[in-house]
């Protein structure tokens, strides 16, 4: 025992510490670098798009005066739908009376800058409100792209003076404009709005959710527990997992080739893409899926068969449900990444001029980030502004994916 | 026999072997030196008797104490635990075989005229017969040997006719010298315990079989 | 300790001639012997002996794992269960199991008892449930500790607890043999002694093979014991005879500590 030697004690032992104290603290604080980096660019990006986008939410809009008394329009009786109110007004010359109403209030060149759509958007206040025909209202109709424009300071130099006065006078103004989100794709870009984009996004992802969820957890369990283990499950593990790194594109002329193949009065539906990015989607879903699977302790297995559960029972009261937290972040994991597709949705057509939200499944429609691929070719300088508020209504929309999967994952989150 | 993968524990039986061994070697030798003293009338050897017999009783107190020992903390079993439980029934008997010589040692002032006692001389001759079966069974034990064991309990026999013609030369003696009557009955004593001896040994045989076979030797007469 | 009678009555589980492969490496050799009811027979055996192999061969459990193959012929009331077109899920629900490290279902302790009743439709209605749950818990000795938390999670309770009620588990189902694999080896003194003393209670009523790592244990809780050696069943008799008298040298080496 006296022979001993303290090796704590001795010069070379204090200098190797020193240096695994050094270690760890220049591993702490590598560490700490990258986190603040990352959010620090996490937080570059949200503030520009904030930025840029908000304006994005908002219109130029003119005020104009409008005594309906003294015109005399009225809504016919028993008109049910929208629409055949609206042109029923059309018919009775509402574009007319607005036209005249703006040139009184703010004149004729004002007037000539009200925008294509504006009669419609009084149109819409009308039906929503009869009483506005008995009355003498202002309404706030969107301005022309060029006006809107020049008040933003761009655009034709010649309408700039015109925008100052009417700015002065009141008239002209820049207010939230909540229609944003309820109108479709326009070429006038006061007129655009995102409903369509998103409501194809909506259909195309549930279409994508309905098709990936089932056949990619059903796959991940056959693999896991019933097949048997030899060559030909390994062929197939490697290629589902070389499947899930494929370019998306590729994806995009499968569904090409074979979807619009077999259906092509289906082009540019939320079906079709949906079915495309299924077929991107199912190999994340089946990797996490088996991961999860595999994670699960072979005692309860152990337990539940030797309690008499058939093979079935076992996987589905016993293993699914501890692994479905799992395979739901696996399917967070692709369902956000099917979001934010475009390449194989151009490929099927999804990059049409779509005016009106999709009525269906089969119906024509595009998809968030397709629509902002194309607002973002557009010259004029009010769809810059629009694509900027598109990125945030994509960002939103995947963030409640997220707190919806993730809340479900909590909900699902057991100890063994 | 192998060896236990614990080594310390058969370090502990090996005390206990040894401590019997010891215990046996003591107890021959207390016969033998009690006899001794007895025809040759030397009180000094007798009273060394009496009091080597303490030291026997010390170690009948010790092999209690580790046997009860091994029995908490190694928790033996087979023909470990035979052993243990034997050893511990062995330590009293042979206890008792050196208090019979004890009290043999006692008795060597109360002999007078021992020149002319016949009976005298074959009382040693007895002894040895007892202390041999003593020395033998104790063999027996450390070799864990079941037939030697037997060989000994058949030999009490011997010691039995021994004490028969001992007791009838006594009484004849007493007959024909009553003044002799009291070293006489002295003497049918010491025949008593050299014969009480040789029973005790054949108990301790019976166990040295049990701690072998596990089974008590139920076919010899005794 | 309990006296025990000769048993006249058919054995309830017999193994004759039975072989256990993992693939080329045989693992149990040619065993055969008796299960009665009335007895808890012990296997004992030094690591890698084959006893748990062949413990999971009498309710198939060997069966989850690929490579594994039995020969010979084990009987449940005089008929073969490995016979093809035996139900196999059946079986289990005749023959229970226990196993080393405690593993209650992560749901509340209720629907880890009334799990087994319900996917084999032994009891109908909420109150035929209950009824059989509380039946379990109480001859598992675990229904005073539990009553009142009867929703809380089966994994929250101590490994003790725990333990007894995978027995509860177990015997809700209404097994005849119950095979118990080193059952009280993850657990402290007191929580064994417990277990050890539910098996006495359940004697009798299933019969009851437990695996055992410890002699004291075998021989506080058995009746009968089985000796295994490298595959082989080397001896088979009274508990009390195997761990005073043991017949084979192997045997005698191994339970007094000289083996290896």
């Amino acid at each position: 025992m006296s022979e001993h030697v303290n090796l704590t004690r001795t010069a070379a032992f204090e200098k190797r510490l020193k240096r695994r104290y050094a270690a760890e603290r220049i591993f702490r604080r590598a560490g700490l670098a990258a986190i603040l980096f990352s959010i620090a660019v996490l937080l570059f990006l949200l503030v520009t798009m904030t930025a840029n986008g908000i304006g994005g939410f908002k219109r130029v809009t003119l005020s104009v005066p409008i005594d309906f008394t003294e015109v005399g329009l009225a809504l016919p009786q028993g008109m049910e739908g929208q629409g055949m109110a609206i042109r029923s007004l059309e018919s009775q010359g509402l574009e007319e009376v607005v036209s005249f109403y703006a040139g009184q209030a703010m004149g004729e060149d004002a007037a000539a800058q009200l925008s294509a759509d504006a009669w419609r958007v009084a149109a819409d206040h009308i039906v929503e409100d009869p009483s506005i025909l008995r009355r003498r209202v202002e309404l706030d109709l969107p301005a022309s792209e060029d006006l809107s424009a020049a008040y933003a300071g761009d655009g034709q130099a010649a309408l700039q003076p015109l925008a100052r006065r009417l700015a002065e006078q009141g008239f002209l103004s820049d207010s939230f404009d909540p229609g944003f989100l309820s109108r479709s794709d326009a070429t006038d870009s006061q007129a655009v709005g995102i409903w369509g984009a998103l409501k194809g996004s909506i259909l195309t992802m549930l279409v994508t959710l309905a098709l990936a969820f089932p056949i990619g957890v059903l796959a991940a369990l056959y693999l896991e527990e019933y097949a048997p283990r030899n060559r030909w499950t390994d062929l197939i593990e490697v290629s589902i997992n070389n499947l899930a790194a494929v370019p998306s594109i590729i994806f995009g002329l499968l569904g090409l080739a074979v979807f619009l193949g077999a259906f092509p009065y289906l082009r540019s539906a939320p079906i079709i893409g949906g079915m495309t990015l299924a077929l991107m989607t199912m190999p994340v879903i089946v990797i996490s899926g088996r991961n999860a699977i595999k994670a699960v302790p072979p005692s309860i297995r152990d337990g539940a068969l030797a309690i008499g559960a058939s093979p079935v029972q076992v996987v589905f009261h016993h293993v699914l449900p501890l692994a479905l937290p799992g395979i739901l972040t696996g399917t967070i994991i692709g369902m956000a990444r099917a979001l934010g597709e475009t390449a194989p949705l151009l490929m099927i057509g999804m990059r049409a001029f779509v005016a009106t939200p999709p009525d269906g499944f089969t119906a024509p429609a595009t998809v968030l980030p397709v629509q902002i691929f194309l607002w973002s070719d557009e010259i004029d300088r009010g769809f810059v502004e629009r694509t900027s508020a598109a990125i945030i209504v994509l960002l939103l929309f995947l963030l409640v994916m997220n707190g919806l999967a993730i809340y479900l994952r909590n909900r699902f989150e057991k100890t063994w | 026999m192998a060896e236990h993968t614990v080594k310390a524990f058969d370090e502990d039986i090996t005390r206990l072997r040894g401590l019997i061994a010891e215990m046996g070697g003591l107890a021959e030798l207390a016969i033998q030196e009690a006899l001794e003293a007895l025809v040759t009338g030397d009180e000094e050897l007798g009273q060394q008797v009496v009091e080597r017999d303490k030291r026997l009783d010390r170690l009948e107190a010790e092999v209690d104490a580790m046997a009860v020992r091994l029995l908490a903390l190694r928790a033996p079993m087979a023909d470990d635990l035979r052993e243990i439980i034997a050893a511990l029934k062995i330590a009293g008997v042979v206890e008792r075989i050196g208090d019979y010589s004890k009290n043999i040692a006692k008795r060597v002032g109360r002999i007078e005229g021992r020149s002319r006692f016949e009976p005298l001389t074959l009382l040693p001759a007895m002894g040895e017969l007892a202390a041999e079966m003593v020395h033998d069974v104790l063999t027996a034990y450390a070799a864990r040997d079941p037939l030697m064991a037997r060989e000994v309990i058949e030999r009490d026999a011997k010691v039995d006719a021994f004490y028969d013609s001992v007791f009838r030369n006594l009484v004849s003696h007493m007959v024909e010298n009553p003044a002799t009557i009291s070293s006489a009955a002295q003497l049918l004593f010491v025949a008593r315990n050299l014969e009480r001896i040789g029973d005790h040994a054949t108990n301790v045989a019976e166990m040295v079989h049990f701690a072998a076979l596990g089974t008590y030797p139920t076919d010899i007469e005794r | 300790m309990v006296t025990d009678l000769p048993s006249n009555a058919e054995p309830k589980m017999r193994a004759r001639d039975v072989s256990v492969f993992y693939g080329d490496k045989k693992a149990v050799d040619s065993v055969s012997i008796d299960i009665q009811t009335e007895y808890v027979t012990a296997f004992i055996g030094p690591s890698g002996c084959g006893k748990s192999t062949f413990l999971r061969a009498f309710n198939r459990m060997n069966d989850t794992i690929g490579s594994a193959r039995v020969e010979g012929c084990i009987e449940l009331d005089g008929e073969d269960i490995y016979k093809s077109g035996m139900d196999v899920v059946q079986l289990r629900a005749r023959v229970g199991m226990v196993f080393q490290k405690p593993n209650p279902f992560p749901k509340s302790i209720y629907e880890n008892v009334a799990y087994g009743p319900r996917i084999h439709g032994f009891a109908e209605g909420k109150a035929d449930l209950d009824a059989v749950v509380e039946r379990s818990l109480r001859r598992a000795g675990l229904w005073d500790e539990v009553k009142d938390r009867l929703t809380d999670s089966g994994t929250a309770l101590s490994g003790g607890q725990q333990q007894r009620l995978c027995i509860a588990r177990a015997i809700a189902v209404e097994p005849e043999v119950i095979l118990m694999d080193e059952p009280a080896s993850a657990l402290d003194p007191i929580a064994t002694a417990k277990i050890e003393e539910l098996i006495d209670e359940l004697r009798g009523r299933y019969a009851i093979i437990i695996v055992t790592h410890s002699m004291q244990q075998a021989a506080r809780v058995s009746q009968r014991t089985a000796f295994f050696h490298l595959g082989h069943l080397v001896e088979y008799g009274e508990t009390s005879q195997i761990f005073t008298m043991p017949r084979e040298e192997r045997t005698k080496d191994y339970i007094t500590g000289r083996y290896g």
